[in-house]
């Protein structure tokens, strides 16, 4: 023990239990360690007590040498009493100086005049509160030659505790000035190398951190926020040791809050594997590697939560150690298998050619290795295997050149990615421009060759309804026309009837005369001249009934030509009567020729007063001539519905007006429907079965007489009769 | 023998007046015309059973010489009389309908007088 070099002064026997007095023979010495018999000590259980209360009765008689009781059998508390005597020998002054032992010292220096003087100092007291020499936690004193005094020191840790020995720096005055010069201005201990290293290295990881930060803000991508928050979580426990260098000398009262840094560690390899598992996106990737990591990342989470509940590292190093070898050896096993989970996992992305990769290995592995390193060898310094062959500032040098090599290299593949990312998303911005450009062309060409095509179609249809205007046209035309050849087909059978007729009686009546010139021979020879005569006669007759006949026949076929014919457009002075009679006598022979059981009762009147009038002859015999077809029509399907008592009738009339000559064709068929009425002059209406009527007869026959200057009118009554009168200017 | 002609066309009568009139001076045959049906069935009413024999015409206005045959063969049972059709229309239908309907004979126009008159002497 350093204490031996001290000469022990003259034992003086305590009065009222006072310590023996401990002289100072030389101040030159830097400590004078107090053996145990020179100080003694009361514990204060509750802290309450005032330096009034310890110099009086009965507590000071309570104050006891550590000598009687054995160590063991010591009050373990936060605070104690200490009290010892000094008395300086010395020829001159002697400069002295009382350090702190505990976190918290309160001083009372007694003079023997009684005077009093109190200090305060330690490594927990506020700098601005502090006494004496602040960074050495020392209180100056100086004895005059021959002086005594008694020292109260209340000590007062936060971990309940007894220091195993007792000190007073007698060194000299100037000594201590010095060294602690030294210490304070000269960077000594107050800022050494691993506080500037820590603090460089926080410097640099705030970089990265903040580039992270940002990252995310425009990625939103959940790595760049894992690895900032891991960044500045090492960050922070790497400002650890200077904040608290810091605090050490300037406000030691801080430094338990300090120890919260080291709760980040508890988060870290979260954050980082968080990081590596959003990066590299191994949940995708390796399910099951992505869950082992996780598990262990949280599993060394959890051991350092219950380690900082168990024992808080805030807490100094105390006496207590609940934080067994055995635990801290499973969490070093826990991180070591974590360390090789990450390591297993990225060689399975090994095959894969990833320059990120690569990077993030080139970045990570040293530190891996270092941590890796540091574990291994804590462990065999431990079991005292091997010796420390590091010293603390290389192994700090190491670390920091680890990390600041991992963290650049991490945030250069940040970076990159960031880059990447930024170009694809400028090259997806890009490429969908360019598609929507070209669907945007595409679409203009589709519209451009849909307008052509539209305007293709247009003209197509246009020169279509042109042609099918033209064709309806001819189509017209052509049905006029056939409904001309049809009225003349209707016609044919009853023309043929009525050739036939006039030509029988033709062929008759000159075979008859025939007959009748061979009998009349026969007279001439015998003289009967009288006979001759009335044969000769007969034989006129007949003539005359074959000229009759013959020009019966002759009117018929003229009269077909001229039906069959295109108009004239001539008006000829024509005989209505002959006219109507003509055609009647024609429809009813043409029907008759089609249906054989078609029958009706004919009935004409005509005005023979009405003489010739100035007609196109064939038009006017074809409006007739529809008219009366029209009419035995009706009353044909009149009769066919099956009534008994029924008589079809059709008559035709002809009458002259004051102004007006005028045809009526009248029957007593069906009649005309109320709601049909308006339509049957309008081209193409027709109640005739498809194929029976061309729908053209009525509104023909209406242009027809409106030509002629005259009227078509239409009197009927459904179920009874229709009235048909051509009304002509005479 | 009294002979009923009915045809709508007038000239019938001159023709068949010339074409007979040997018999009709002999008073083999006396003619008798009527020009419709209606006409030929208020006739027989009117001279009732007189005309043993009937020539009608098919086609006429009115009622047609089948309808007139019909009503002909149904009412004047006894002794019916013969009823001869003549037409310009010699087809098939018609031809049938005539026979069913009960016509003694048919004959298509032109006429041919000579076998009519040897048809008219062949009849009792």
């Amino acid at each position: 023990m350093l204490s031996l070099l001290i000469v022990p002064g003259e034992y003086v026997v305590a009065q009222n239990n006072l310590p023996p007095i401990y002289e100072i023979r030389t101040d030159t010495i830097p400590t004078a360690y107090l053996e145990s018999r020179y100080w003694q000590m009361l514990p204060d259980a509750k802290g309450k007590w005032t330096i009034n209360d310890v110099t009086r009765s009965p507590l000071s008689e309570n104050f006891y040498s550590r000598i009687a009781p054995p160590n063991n059998g010591d009050t373990i508390t936060h605070t104690y009493w200490f009290r010892y005597r000094l008395k300086s020998l010395m020829n001159s002054e002697a400069k002295i100086a009382i350090h702190a032992h505990f976190e918290e010292d309160s001083i009372f220096v007694i003079y023997p005049d009684g005077r009093r003087d109190q200090f305060l100092t330690g490594d927990f007291v506020a700098w601005h509160k502090k006494d004496g020499l602040k960074a050495n936690n020392q209180i100056p004193l100086v004895l005059e030659p021959a002086e005594e005094i008694m020292v109260y020191d209340r000590g007062k840790n936060h971990v309940a505790g007894i220091p195993e020995n007792f000190s007073v720096d007698v060194a000299s005055t100037e000594k201590i000035h010095q060294d602690y010069v030294r210490n304070t201005e000269n960077g000594g201990s107050f800022f050494s190398v691993p506080e500037m290293e820590n603090a460089f290295l926080v410097g640099v990881l705030l970089i990265p951190f903040f580039l992270n930060l940002f990252f995310f803000r425009i990625t939103k991508e959940k790595e760049y926020l894992y690895f900032s928050l891991f960044v500045i979580l090492l960050a922070i426990t790497r400002l650890l040791n200077p904040v608290a260098t810091y605090w050490y000398w300037r406000d030691r009262s801080l430094e338990p809050y300090v120890g919260y840094f080291n709760i980040c560690w508890i988060l870290i390899p979260f954050f980082l594997v968080q990081f590596i598992r959003n990066f590299f996106k191994t949940y995708h990737d390796y399910p099951r590697w992505d869950k082992l990591i996780l598990t262990l990342a949280i599993l060394a989470g959890l051991i350092l939560l219950t380690f900082e509940l168990m024992e808080p590292s805030w807490a100094l190093s105390g006496t207590k150690h609940l934080v067994t070898r055995q635990m801290i050896f499973i969490n070093d096993i826990v991180d070591a298998l974590g360390n090789l989970s990450i390591a297993l996992t990225f060689a399975k992305y090994r095959g894969r050619k990833n320059l990120f990769m690569n990077l993030v290995i080139i970045g990570g592995l040293p530190l891996m290795l270092f941590w890796a390193l540091e574990i291994s060898m804590e462990g065999f310094v431990r079991m005292g295997i091997m010796q420390n062959f590091i010293s603390q500032s290389q192994y700090f040098i190491l670390e920091i050149l680890c990390i600041i090599w991992f963290v650049l290299l991490f945030t250069l593949v940040l970076l990159k990615r960031f880059n990447r990312l930024r170009i694809e998303n400028a090259q997806q911005a890009l490429d969908k421009e360019r598609l929507a450009k070209e669907k945007e062309t595409e679409r203009a060409l589709l519209i451009e060759h849909q307008k052509t095509e539209l305007a293709k179609t247009v003209e197509e249809r246009t020169f279509e309804l042109k042609r099918s205007l033209e064709d309806l046209k001819s189509t017209q035309a052509q049905l006029i026309q056939s409904e001309k050849m049809a009225s003349l087909g209707e016609l044919t059978a009853g023309i043929a009837h009525e050739i036939q007729n006039p030509l029988n009686f033709v062929n008759n009546f000159s075979e008859l005369n025939k007959e009748l010139i061979t009998e009349m021979n026969h007279e001439i020879e015998s003289g009967n001249f009288e006979a001759v005569k009335n044969i000769g006669k007969d034989i006129e007759e007949n003539e005359e009934k074959i000229n009759v006949h013959g020009r019966r026949a002759d009117g018929i076929v003229k009269s077909m030509l001229q039906h069959s014919r295109a108009s004239s457009g001539k008006k000829e002075p024509t005989d209505i009567n002959a006219l109507c009679d003509e055609y009647f006598r024609l429809a009813y022979h043409g029907l008759r020729a089609k249906d054989k059981t078609f029958n009706a009762t004919m009935k004409t009147e005509y005005d023979p007063t009405i003489g010739k009038v100035n007609v196109m002859a064939q038009d006017i015999g074809r409006v007739i001539l529809n008219l009366i077809t029209n009419a035995f029509y009706s009353v044909t399907e009149k009769k066919r519905s099956g009534k008994e008592a029924y008589e079809p009738t059709v008559s035709i009339s002809t009458k002259k007006t004051d102004d007006k000559i005028e045809i009526k064709v009248t029957d007593n068929g069906n009649g005309i429907p109320q709601k049909v009425l308006d339509k049957i002059f309008q081209p193409f209406f027709t109640t005739k079965p498809t194929g029976q009527g061309t729908g053209l007869g009525l509104s023909l026959s209406y242009d027809i007489i409106k030509s002629h200057g005259g009227e078509l009118k239409v009197n009927t009554r459904e179920k009874e009769f229709a009235e048909f009168t051509i009304l002509l200017p005479p | 023998m009294k002979i009923l002609v009915v045809d709508d066309e007038k000239d019938v009568r001159v023709l068949f007046e010339q074409r007979f009139r040997r018999e009709i001076r002999n008073g083999e045959m006396r003619f008798a015309f009527a020009f419709s049906g209606e006409e030929a069935l208020q006739y027989l009413e009117d001279y009732d059973h007189e005309a043993v024999l009937i020539l009608s015409d098919i086609n006429m206005p009115g009622m047609s010489g089948l309808e007139l045959l019909k009503r002909i063969k149904e009412k004047h049972h006894e002794p019916p009389p013969v009823v001869m059709m003549i037409t310009a229309y010699g087809d098939a239908e018609n031809y049938n309908t005539a026979m069913r309907l009960g016509a003694d004979d048919f004959l298509t126009k032109p006429v041919d007088f000579s076998s009519l008159k040897e048809k008219l002497k062949a009849i009792p």
